[in-house]
């Protein structure tokens, strides 16, 4: 298992701060589903060439405040949240609307549902119903 | 001043100095780009999520198909990976077999780019110059390995191949003969007229500015930045003593220089290698599936991959996401674009050294 | 045969998109017109205007957002045209075939003339490629005069 410094969605934003205050590169962040409801996101930050992660879980229907007013970089990852994972995040400096990996035909949150879009593959490409 | 003076000008994805597609949407004054909003989604395949059709094994040769100029890299990542997760300790030899394959990469990564980059400000001789140098590190790849391009020589636990005595021998010959080529070619590119003119100045990055907008690799460098992942010494590195190349100045022309520094720096690294390579077995034999999760970070010729990799204990990964370079670096497209005249577009775009299908996988 | 069809078969100009594809088959083509394979011997040029272009290069697979714009490029290309698809992925889809945003080979949405296989496609196998696609281009020519 990783590090990781488990935070919730009130001290989510000062927490990042506190990392850029300090010096900190954000490298990158990573979502995942954890269950039917619940989702996983690591923040990976990076300070000679050690690595330091924060551990947040969310229902799936909440909305998440973003972190690109503190890191701009951040708005590629949470843009590609948002897209695989159907995760609604809030204030983005620049929002693609859903649409910055995928196309108009593409299937909807395409990473959620692992399971399910996984039997459906073969002969539907729709899989992936949003939650 | 009226409003008539703005307009939109689509750049992409189908753009001759591009051999990848990337949209970018500039908002031009004049002559000048105010605001420019990279568009991208054109390659985007959903590879993260091949981990649920294919098994462990099967996974390294998609992650190698993430990007075909880097696939070496990624493999090497993605089996540190699991290697980490399984607790399986590789031959050493394989991990100077690694490093060689590694750096035969960056170089024709490296001097793909140079072309591309002289390409982009109709250097068109260079790029040929460049390109026929970069084919005799295809001729090495192609008889160590038996492919030019993606060459699938990292397995879990090891390598696939060896490299012989005698081979050995008559890849340093060949490296001795791209160095001297390459030095030709370095002569002229640090002090052209020309290139100077297209690069010095041109889409300036500060230390601060790099760091600020998470950039990875040659970019950071270039910048000023002491940030080389191979120092943390994975693989063999660890014995291979150097030193990350880096310059001041943060512009494109400091970026070249970076790049063309580590063009020698690699061949340095792999005349190391094959001196201080240990003989012995080059693979271990591996069984069972990963449980756990882990983080692997390789140093890429683009700069720092992560691996998240997440696995339950079946033959299936439970989740695996890669963070390529150029996925961070592509921020900097948003700070450097604004400001430059519209000729500069295609020379800012190259800089930062996109893959687009890195970027998408 | 008239004076521009000759041309067309002693110098076609080529343009190259890059589909979905891992970048591996597009190194391999820009290293066709590079010293070592120089396909500018057949008189083969690489242009970045459809309007100008003959043969239409793909690579990688087609996926949900560029395949209206390689349906795009097609369509402003001039007749006769050849299309040539480079890379297993182009010609089927291949080891990307089961992604989700993966439409399939080219042939979903264009007509392809001639496949060139491998994962990534030789230089060899690619200028063997495309000299086969300026002998359709020659029979389409023929076909145009008679018809």
């Amino acid at each position: 298992m990783i590090e990781a410094k488990e935070i919730t969605l009130d001290n989510l934003l000062s927490e990042v701060k506190n990392y850029h205050d300090n010096g900190y590169r954000l490298v990158t962040t990573t979502c995942m589903e954890v269950d039917d409801d619940k989702l996983e996101i690591l923040y990976h930050f990076d300070k000679d060439f050690k690595l330091e992660n924060l551990r947040l879980t969310v229902d799936k229907n909440q909305t998440i405040p973003s972190i690109s007013s503190i890191y701009f970089c951040a708005v590629l990852s949470e843009n590609e949240m948002q897209d695989m994972f159907g995760l609604k995040i809030d204030g983005m400096v620049v929002d693609y609307g859903g649409k910055f990996l995928l196309g108009e035909d593409s299937p909807l949150s395409p990473m959620a549902h692992i399971q399910i879009v996984a039997k459906e593959q073969g002969e539907n490409k729709e899989g992936g119903n949003n939650a | 001043m009226p409003d008539s003076n703005i307009s939109f000008i689509p750049f992409g994805p189908q753009h001759p100095v591009l051999p990848e597609p990337i949209h970018l949407r500039l908002v031009v004054e004049n002559e000048k780009v105010v605001e420019a909003l990279p568009t991208v989604g054109y390659v985007h395949r959903g590879l993260e999520k091949m981990v649920e059709a294919k098994d462990v094994n099967q996974m390294i040769y998609v992650v190698e198909r993430i990007c075909g100029i880097c696939s070496c890299m990624h493999a090497m990542a993605y089996c540190q990976g699991i290697e980490e997760l399984m607790n399986v300790e590789i031959p050493e030899r394989a991990k100077y077999l690694r490093v060689i394959w590694a750096e035969l990469h960056r170089m024709h990564s490296h001097l793909l780019w140079l072309g591309l980059l002289a390409d982009s400000f109709g250097y068109e001789s260079l790029f040929m110059q460049t390109w026929r140098i970069r084919e005799r590190v295809m001729d090495i790849l192609d008889k160590t390995a038996g492919n030019r391009v993606i060459i699938s020589v990292n397995v879990i636990g090891g390598v696939r191949r060896d490299i012989d005595t005698e081979m050995q021998k008559w890849v340093l010959q060949s490296l001795d003969a791209i160095e001297k080529d390459l030095r030709e070619i370095y002569n002229v590119m640090k002090d052209d007229y020309t290139v100077k003119q297209r690069t010095v100045g041109v889409g300036v990055l500060s230390a601060d500015d790099a760091r600020e907008l998470g950039l990875v690799g040659p970019m950071l460098r270039a910048s000023g930045v002491a940030s080389d992942h191979r120092m943390t010494g994975y693989a063999a590195y660890k014995d291979l003593d150097f030193e990350p190349v880096v310059e001041t100045a943060g512009d494109s022309y400091a970026r070249m220089i970076v790049r063309m520094k580590e063009l020698f720096q690699s061949i340095d690294l792999i005349r190391k290698a094959f001196a201080r390579m240990p003989e012995g077995d080059i693979a271990v034999k591996v069984r069972g599936n990963p449980t756990g999760e882990v983080i692997s970070r390789v140093e890429q010729s683009r700069g720092e991959v992560l691996y998240y990799i997440k696995a339950d204990g079946t033959k299936n990964l439970s989740r695996l996401r890669v963070r390529t370079p150029t996925f961070a670096n592509i921020a900097a497209l948003f700070k450097i674009l604004p400001g430059c005249s519209l000729s500069d577009v295609p020379v800012l775009v190259l800089t930062i050294d996109p893959c687009i299908s890195c970027t998408e996988r | 045969m008239g004076l521009l069809d000759k041309a067309r078969q002693r110098s076609p100009w080529l343009i190259h998109y890059d589909c979905g594809s891992c970048n591996g088959c597009d190194i391999e083509l820009l290293s066709c017109l590079t010293p070592l394979y120089d396909v500018e011997r057949f008189g083969i040029v690489n242009v970045g205007d459809p309007k100008q272009a003959d043969i239409l290069v793909v690579t990688g697979s087609v996926n949900q957002q560029n395949k209206s714009v390689l349906k795009n490029i097609y369509d402003q290309m001039p007749e006769p045209k050849v299309v040539v698809a480079v890379g297993v992925c182009a010609c089927t889809g291949g080891i990307f075939r089961d992604c989700y945003n993966v439409v399939g080979g080219i042939d979903k949405v264009l007509p392809v003339d001639v496949y060139v296989p491998g994962c990534p496609a030789r230089p060899e196998q690619i200028i063997d490629g495309i000299k086969l696609a300026i002998d359709k281009l020659a029979q389409k020519d023929v076909v145009k005069e008679e018809g």
